[in-house]
C-alpha cells in the first residue's frame, strides 16, 4: 500500500517495542546469575588459602557454566568478601552476603573461629555456611537442627587423632607435647587430644596455649625437653609454625623434636617464613588431598587447569592444593543441590545438600556427600601426610 | 559691725565647729572602714584567684597523670597477643577475655572496653558506661586514622567522660582488628581530690567540646589549660577549664560592707555629742573677743587688754592690739609724705582702678587751671580726653596691663581748653596682696623743652645761608612721596638747579659776593618757580626743587622752560653791583607708584643736569632713559678707557697720505684705535671726546706717541722717507710734554724726529700762549714739522697763521666731502691759494671718491688721504702695502 497512515505506522512500532521488551525480560530472568559467596582471609598477609579456594570455586563454576549453568541455564557467580581472619568481620560479611538475592550459600575459609562465629547467624538467616577449610569440630558438631552448617574439609576429631597416630607410628612417640592456639580451633583440637590420645597410644602430658602473634615458644620447647617427649603435636598457622620451626632448628640436631602439624600451616607461605628451618626439622603436615601422584582423572584435570591458569610449574607448586580441591568439589555439589532444589531458595538448597546423590569429585568419590545426620563430606579415610619442601611444595609421604 | 549686715545669716561658729568635727570624724571613720573593706576584698579575691590557679594546676597535673597512665596501659594491652587472638577468636573466648577485662577494670572512674573493628563490644561484660552512639564516632575516627584518639564525650544527665581509643593492629593484617577504649570520668577523679566539694562551688569543664561538671553560673573565675599527652604528633590533647564561683565570697564581702556602714553610723552619733561640747569650750573666749571688738568699733574702748593665755584667741587679741597700735604710728609717719604730695612741683594724680580721680596735688591744679572740686570723683579722662592719639592710649593701657607703668610724652588739657605737652609717668599701685588699688600719675610741663626741640629741628633742616630747607629736609620731604605703597605717593617733578659759573663769580666778587649771589638766586628761584614748590639748597650753587600738585605736566614743563631759558638773569648784589647769571637744570618726572629710591632720582636728575651742561648750559634738560643710557655708556667708556690706557691697549693705525697724481705713499697719519675686550671696537669719535673731557687725552697722546715712535723704524725701513703725522692734546702742548717726549726720542734715535709731523688743530691756536709757542719752536727745532689739522673749521687769524712755524695745512674732510658744491670748491681753492702764498704744503683729508680726487687735483691739491685709497690700518697691514696705491673705491 502506497499511502500508509502515519498514525498507524506509529502504532505498529509501539506494538513491536512492547513485544521486544517482553522477550528481553524473559531472557533476563532466565540468565540471572546464581551466587555463591566466599568469605576468606584475603587480608591475612601470609595466607594463601583464600586465593586457592577461589581458584577451585572459579574452576568448578567455569565447568558448570560451560555445561549450561544451573537452574536451566543460569550462570553461577562467585561473590567474595575479606574477613582478614577477624571473626567480627566474618560475621558482618556473612550478614551482608545474606542480603544478596539469589545467593544460595556462603563458603567459609581457613579460619575456623570465623566460621564458628557465623554459625548462629547462618541458623538465624537460614543461609547455608559451608566450610571448605576450617577443621574445628563445632562447625558441624552442634545441636542446631536443621543445621545450616556443612563442611567439605578435614575435621579435628579425626584429623588431630590421625596426627597423634602419625606421631606414634612415624616417630615411635609415646609421649608428645601439644601446642595449640588460644582459639576455638585450638580448643577443638585440644578436646580431641584429650579425648583420643590414649586411644592411639600417646601420652600428651603438656599442652601449651599460645596467642596469635606470640614471638617465641622457647619456654614451651624447654618444657617439652624436660617432659622428655618424643614429638610435638602442633595446631597452628604458618606464622607461629615458622616461629616454632626456627626455634627447633636453632637447637642441636639431637635435641630437635619432630613436629606433626595441623594443616593450617599449608594455608600460607610457611616456606617463606620458615626458610632453611624447614629442611632441618622433621616436620609433617596432615592433609586431605594432594595433586602430587594423584591418579584421579578429576584431580589431574584440575591440576592441569590450575597450573595453566595460575602459571604454576608443577603440581607440587600449586599452593594450598586441598583448598582448591575442596572448593572445586563443594561448588559442584552446590550446583547439584540448587538444581535439585529447583530454585535459589536457601532452605531448599540446604535440604537438597542433605539428599545429594553420589558424586565423583576431585578429592574422592562421594557416595552420599551429606546426610541429615552427617554434614561432613570427608572422613578419616581421606587423611594423608605431607612434607613441606623449602619451595613450598607439599609432597605426600606414604599414602595410606 | 553687727551680724545683720551679712547678706546671708550663717549658723553660729559653735554650731559649725560641732558639725565640722562630727563630719570630719565621720568621714575619717567611713574612709578608714571603706579602705579596710577594699583591702579585705582585694586580698580575698586575690586569694581566691591564686586558689583557683592552684586547684587548676593540681587538677591538670592529676588529669595528665591519669591519662598518661591510661594511655600507657592501653598501649601495653594493644601489644598483647591475647587481645589479637581474642579478636580473631569466636565462641569460648570469654574464658580468657573476661578475666583480662575484669582485671583492667578495677577503678570505678576508668573503664576499658575491647571493641571490634566497628566499635562493638567484644566481651559482654556488664559495666556502667557510655551508650555506643556516644563513642562510636570516636572509634570510627581512630580506626580510620589508625591512631589513638582522645575525645570528651557527653553523657545525658551526667557529667561527660573522656574517651581514649587505641586501635588494635595485629601483625597478621594491615587493618586494625579492633580497638581498646578507655572511658575515664575526670570529674569522679577530681571529686576524689576533694577539690570539687559541693560547698566550694568549683567546677571543671574539659574540652575541645566542653563536657561540664555541674552548673555554671554568674560570678565565676575561669582558668583554662591545654593538656598534651605523648608526642605532639599524636595530637592527644584536651583543654581543661577550671571554673570556680566567687559568689559566696561576694556575699561575705557585702555583709562586711553592711557591718562597716552600721559602725560608721553608730560612731557619728557618739562623735556628735562630743563635738558639741568641744565647740562650746572653743568658742567661749571667742565670744569675749567679739564683745571687745564691738566696744572698739563703738568707740567705748581704744585698745583690747593684753591676753596672757597664749592660745590662738590670745594671739588674735594681741595681734589686734598690735595692729591698732601700729596703725596709730603709721598715721604719724604718713604726714610728711602728704607734705611732699602737696608741695611737689610735679603734678600728681591718684586714680582708682576704674580711672576715677581720688586725689590731686596743688601742682596739678596750677598746671591745669582746674579747681580741686572739678576733678575729684571725675574720670581722669577729663584731663586728656580727645587729646591723645588712640594709638598712644592703647599703648599706655597695654603697658600698664603688662608692666604696671608707662612713661612718655603726651598732652594734657587745661581747664581753658589749651593743651600742654607733658612728660608723663603713670604706674599702677597695689596693696600687699597684689590687688589693684589704682594709679599714681605724675607729669610736668615740657612746653619749653618742646619749643627748644623744634628750634633745633628747624636748624638741622634749614640752610643757614638762604633760609631754605637743606638737603636733609628735602630728603625727609621726598621720602614719603617716593613710598610706592604709601598713599602719600604722587606725581612730582624734581629739579636739579645749578648756577652756572659760580666759580667765576666767586673769583670776581669773593666769597662774600658768592654768598650774596646764592641768596639772591634763592629769592629769585622762590619767586619765579611755579607754585607750589619745595625749594631747597643742596650745597654750594646747587638747588633741588620739587614741584607737586600741578594741574598739568605740560603747562608746568612750559613754565619751567620759560624760567630757565633766559641766558642771563640780572642779579643785584648788596654791594650795588649787578651781574648776569644763568642756570643749568636737570629735571626728572616721578610718577606715583614708581619704585625709585631718592638716590636713583637724584642720579637721574644729575644726568639730566650734566646733559644740560654738555648742551651749553643755561637751559633745562629733562631726564629720559636714552640720556641715562648715554650717560652710562659714557661712564663705561671712561672707565674702560682708563683701564685701556693703563694696559696700553690703544694702538696706532696708520692711514696713508698719497700724492694723488701717481698714488705714491708720501706719509702716514697715525690715528689712535681702541678695541676693548668688553666694549668691542670703540670709535675714536666716542672715546676721544671722553678722553678730552676727562683729561685722559694727554695720556692717550703720550701712549700713542711712544707706540708710533716704536713703529717708526720699521715703517721707515719699508717706506723710506715717508713722514708720520701724529696728533697731540692741547694739554701736552701746554706743559712741554710733547717736547719732552720728542727730546727723549731724539736722544735715543737720532734723526727719527725728522720723520715726524705734529698735527695741531686750528682751535689749539685760538688761545696760544708764549709757552706754547716756545715749545712749538723747540719741537720744530728737533726737526719735527707741524701741520694744522682740520683746517677751515675754526677761525684762525691770518696774521697768527703767518706767524706760526707751520709747515702744512690739512683741509678738513667736510670741505672735501662737499667739494662738488661751488662754494666749498671756492673755499678749498682759497685755502690752496693761501697756503701757496704762505709757502705751506696742503693735504686734503677725507678723499673718498674719484670725483673728489679729480676736483682736488684740478684745483692743484696734490696730496690727499682718505678711504678712496686706504683706511687707517694696523702696522702689519701697512707693511703689506706697495709703494703706490691705486684708488680702490668706485665713486659712491
Amino acid at each position: 500500500m502506497m499511502a500508509t497512515h502515519p498514525g498507524f505506522r506509529r502504532m505498529r512500532f509501539l506494538f513491536l517495542g512492547i513485544g521486544l521488551f517482553a522477550l528481553a525480560g524473559a531472557s533476563l530472568a532466565a540468565s540471572d546469575p546464581v551466587y555463591i559467596g566466599f568469605d576468606g582471609a584475603y587480608g591475612q598477609k601470609t595466607s594463601t588459602s583464600a586465593p586457592a579456594i577461589e581458584r577451585g570455586v572459579r574452576a568448578a563454576m567455569e565447568d558448570i557454566n560451560r555445561r549450561g549453568g544451573v537452574l536451566g541455564g543460569r550462570p553461577l557467580r562467585l561473590v567474595t568478601t575479606d574477613n582478614q581472619g577477624v571473626s567480627a568481620r566474618g560475621r558482618d560479611n556473612f550478614i551482608e552476603l545474606a542480603q544478596k538475592k539469589d545467593l544460595m550459600a556462603v563458603l567459609g575459609g581457613k579460619f575456623s573461629p570465623v566460621t564458628v562465629e557465623v554459625l548462629p547467624h547462618a541458623q538465624a538467616l537460614k543461609l547455608p555456611i559451608i566450610s571448605v577449610w576450617g577443621s574445628a569440630d563445632p562447625i558441624t558438631d552442634h545441636a542446631d537442627r536443621p543445621s545450616y552448617a556443612f563442611r567439605l574439609s578435614l575435621k579435628d576429631s579425626w584429623g588431630v587423632e590421625a596426627m597423634m597416630a602419625h606421631a606414634v607410628r612415624r616417630y615411635r612417640a609415646k609421649t608428645a607435647c601439644a601446642l595449640v592456639p588460644n582459639t576455638s580451633w585450638g580448643r577443638s583440637g585440644d578436646a580431641v587430644i584429650k579425648a583420643r590420645a590414649a586411644a592411639v597410644g600417646l601420652k600428651v602430658p603438656l599442652t601449651h596455649w599460645y596467642n596469635w602473634g606470640d614471638q617465641s615458644f622457647a619456654g614451651f620447647l624447654a618444657d617439652c625437653e624436660r617432659a622428655r617427649v618424643q614429638a610435638i603435636v602442633l595446631i597452628a598457622n604458618e606464622r607461629e609454625a615458622a616461629v616454632l620451626l626456627k626455634e627447633i632448628a636453632a637447637l642441636p640436631p639431637e635435641r630437635r623434636l619432630p613436629v606433626v602439624s595441623h594443616w593450617g600451616v599449608t594455608g600460607g607461605v610457611l616456606h617463606e617464613l620458615a626458610g632453611e628451618a624447614l629442611g632441618q626439622v622433621r616436620f609433617e603436615v596432615v592433609q586431605t588431598f594432594s595433586f602430587v601422584g594423584n591418579r584421579r582423572p578429576q584431580a589431574r584435570a584440575l591440576a592441569a587447569r590450575l597450573m595453566a591458569e595460575g602459571g604454576f610449574a608443577s603440581e607440587a607448586a600449586i599452593p594450598s592444593p586441598a583448598g582448591s580441591a575442596h572448593a572445586y568439589d563443594m561448588t559442584q555439589l552446590l550446583a547439584m543441590a540448587v538444581n535439585r532444589a529447583g530454585s535459589t531458595r536457601r532452605e531448599a538448597v540446604r535440604d537438597a545438600l542433605e539428599r545429594l546423590p553420589a558424586y565423583d569429585g576431585v578429592v574422592r568419590r562421594y557416595a552420599r556427600p551429606f546426610t541429615p545426620e552427617r554434614h561432613d563430606a570427608l572422613d578419616a579415610g581421606d587423611v594423608l601426610f605431607v612434607r613441606v619442601e623449602p619451595s613450598g611444595a607439599l609432597l605426600p609421604i606414604g599414602r595410606r | 559691725m553687727s551680724p545683720s549686715q551679712f547678706p546671708v545669716s550663717l549658723p553660729t561658729l559653735r554650731e559649725r565647729i560641732s558639725r565640722s568635727v562630727s563630719d570630719l570624724f565621720g568621714s575619717y571613720a567611713f574612709l578608714a572602714l571603706a579602705l579596710a573593706w577594699l583591702a579585705i576584698s582585694a586580698a580575698a579575691l586575690a586569694h581566691k584567684w591564686s586558689q583557683v590557679e592552684h586547684d587548676k594546676t593540681l587538677l591538670s597535673a592529676r588529669l595528665r597523670a591519669d591519662l598518661e597512665n591510661i594511655l600507657a596501659q592501653q598501649e601495653a594491652l594493644n601489644r598483647s597477643p591475647v587481645l589479637w587472638t581474642g579478636l580473631t577468636d569466636s565462641m569460648g573466648r570469654e574464658a580468657y577475655m573476661l578475666p583480662l577485662v575484669k582485671e583492667i577494670n578495677q577503678s570505678p572512674e576508668l573503664r576499658f572496653q575491647v571493641l571490634d573493628y566497628l566499635g562493638r563490644e567484644v566481651v559482654g561484660l556488664v559495666l556502667p558506661g557510655l551508650a555506643p552512639d556516644a563513642y562510636l564516632p570516636v572509634v570510627s575516627e581512630a580506626m580510620a586514622q589508625r591512631r589513638a584518639l582522645l575525645r570528651p564525650v557527653p553523657r545525658p544527665q551526667r557529667s561527660g567522660l573522656l574517651v581514649l581509643v587505641v586501635p588494635i593492629v595485629s601483625p597478621q593484617s594491615d587493618d586494625p582488628v579492633g580497638a581498646l577504649m578507655a572511658s575515664y570520668d575526670p570529674f569522679a577523679a577530681m571529686d576524689r581530690l576533694k577539690l570539687l566539694a559541693p560547698d566550694t562551688g568549683a567546677r571543671i569543664a574539659v574540652g575541645p567540646a566542653a563536657i561540664g561538671h555541674g552548673g555554671i553560673d554568674a560570678f565565676v573565675l575561669t582558668r583554662t589549660e591545654s593538656i598534651q599527652l605523648g608526642e605532639p604528633a599524636r595530637a592527644l590533647g584536651l583543654t581543661l577549664t577550671y571554673i570556680d564561683s566567687y559568689r559566696n565570697l561576694l556575699l561575705a564581702l557585702a555583709a562586711l560592707l553592711a557591718l562597716f556602714w552600721g559602725l560608721t553610723r553608730l560612731a557619728r552619733g557618739v562623735v556628735m555629742r562630743k563635738s558639741q561640747k568641744v565647740a562650746r569650750e572653743l568658742t567661749e573666749r571667742l565670744d569675749r573677743l567679739v564683745t571687745i571688738c564691738d566696744e572698739i568699733a563703738g568707740g567705748t574702748r581704744t585698745l583690747p587688754d593684753t591676753d596672757p593665755h597664749g592660745d590662738e584667741i590670745s594671739r588674735l587679741t594681741n595681734s589686734l592690739r598690735s595692729a591698732l597700735v601700729e596703725q596709730q604710728g603709721l598715721a604719724d609717719r604718713l604726714r610728711p609724705v602728704a607734705r611732699v604730695f602737696d608741695t611737689s612741683a610735679q603734678a600728681i594724680l591718684v586714680t582708682s582702678p576704674a580711672g576715677e580721680i581720688l586725689d590731686v596735688n596743688p601742682a596739678l591744679l596750677k598746671l591745669t587751671g582746674y579747681e580741686r572740686a572739678h576733678l575729684l570723683g571725675h574720670s581722669a579722662g577729663k584731663l586728656y580726653r580727645d587729646q591723645t592719639a588712640p594709638a598712644q592710649t592703647t599703648e599706655i593701657r597695654r603697658s600698664l596691663r603688662e608692666q604696671g607703668f608707662w612713661r612718655g610724652e603726651t598732652q594734657v588739657r587745661r581747664a581753658d581748653g589749651q593743651t600742654v605737652p607733658v612728660m608723663y609717668s603713670v604706674s599702677r599701685f597695689s596693696d600687699e596682696f597684689g590687688a589693684d588699688r589704682g594709679y599714681v600719675t605724675s607729669f610736668s610741663d615740657i612746653s619749653e623743652i618742646k619749643s627748644t626741640q623744634r628750634m633745633l629741628h628747624d636748624l638741622a633742616m634749614r640752610d643757614a645761608l638762604t633760609g631754605l630747607p637743606n638737603y636733609r629736609a628735602i630728603s625727609a620731604h621726598l621720602q614719603p612721596l617716593l613710598a610706592a605703597e604709601s598713599s602719600a605717593g604722587k606725581d612730582f617733578v624734581l629739579l636739579f638747579i645749578d648756577l652756572d659759573r659760580l666759580k667765576n663769580i666767586n673769583d670776581s666778587f669773593g666769597h662774600e659776593g658768592g654768598d650774596d649771589v646764592i641768596r639772591q638766586v634763592a629769592l629769585y628761584l622762590q619767586d619765579n618757580l611755579p607754585k607750589p614748590h619745595y625749594l631747597s639748597r643742596r650745597s654750594g650753587d646747587e638747588f633741588i626743587c620739587t614741584l607737586e600738585d600741578y594741574a598739568s605736566f605740560e603747562s608746568l614743563r612750559q613754565s619751567l622752560e620759560e624760567v630757565f631759558r633766559r641766558v642771563a638773569v640780572p642779579m643785584r648784589l648788596s654791594s650795588g653791583e649787578t651781574l648776569q647769571v644763568s642756570f643749568s637744570v636737570g629735571a626728572i618726572r616721578h610718577a606715583a607708584g614708581e619704585s625709585v629710591t631718592l638716590r636713583e632720582l637724584l642720579v637721574g636728575a644729575g644726568n639730566a643736569l650734566q646733559a644740560a651742561k654738555e648742551m651749553g648750559r643755561a637751559q633745562i634738560c629733562w631726564h629720559n632713559p636714552a640720556l641715562a643710557q648715554r650717560r652710562q655708556r659714557r661712564l663705561r667708556v671712561e672707565q674702560r678707557l682708563r683701564h685701556a690706557i693703563e694696559q696700553g691697549a690703544l694702538a696706532p693705525h696708520y692711514q696713508p697720505e698719497l700724492d694723488m697724481r701717481d698714488g705714491r705713499i708720501v706719509a702716514f697719519e697715525a690715528l689712535a684705535r681702541w678695541t676693548d675686550e668688553q666694549l668691542g671696537p670703540v670709535s675714536p669719535a666716542e672715546f676721544i671726546p671722553v678722553a678730552e673731557e676727562t683729561g685722559l687725552i694727554s695720556a692717550i697722546t703720550e701712549l700713542m706717541f711712544r707706540k708710533v715712535l716704536a713703529d717708526l723704524p720699521t715703517l721707515r725701513q719699508h717706506f723710506p722717507r715717508v713722514k708720520v703725522a701724529f696728533n697731540t692734546s692741547p694739554g701736552l702742548l701746554e706743559k712741554d710734554g710733547v717736547f719732552a717726549l720728542l727730546a727723549e726720542l731724539n736722544a735715543s734715535h737720532s734723526g727719527l724726529c725728522e720723520a715726524l709731523e705734529l698735527e695741531i688743530t686750528e682751535t689749539h691756536l685760538a688761545g696760544v700762549s708764549t709757552a706754547f709757542m716756545a715749545q712749538l719752536q723747540s719741537i720744530i727745532g728737533l726737526g719735527v714739522q707741524v701741520a694744522i689739522d682740520d683746517f677751515g673749521t675754526g677761525y684762525s687769524s691770518l696774521s697768527r697763521l703767518a706767524a706760526m712755524p707751520v709747515h702744512r695745512l690739512k683741509i678738513d674732510a667736510s670741505f672735501v666731502a662737499s667739494i662738488h658744491q661751488e662754494s666749498y670748491r671756492r673755499v678749498v681753492q682759497t685755502i690752496l691759494s693761501l697756503s701757496s702764498a704762505l709757502g705751506l704744503e696742503v693735504t686734503a683729508e677725507g678723499v673718498e671718491t674719484e670725483a673728489q680726487r679729480s676736483a682736488l687735483l684740478a684745483l692743484g691739491c696734490h696730496r690727499g688721504q682718505g678711504w678712496l685709497y686706504a683706511r687707517a690700518m694696523p702696522l702689519a697691514q701697512v707693511l703689506a702695502l706697495s709703494q703706490r696705491l691705486e684708488a680702490s673705491l668706485v665713486e659712491s
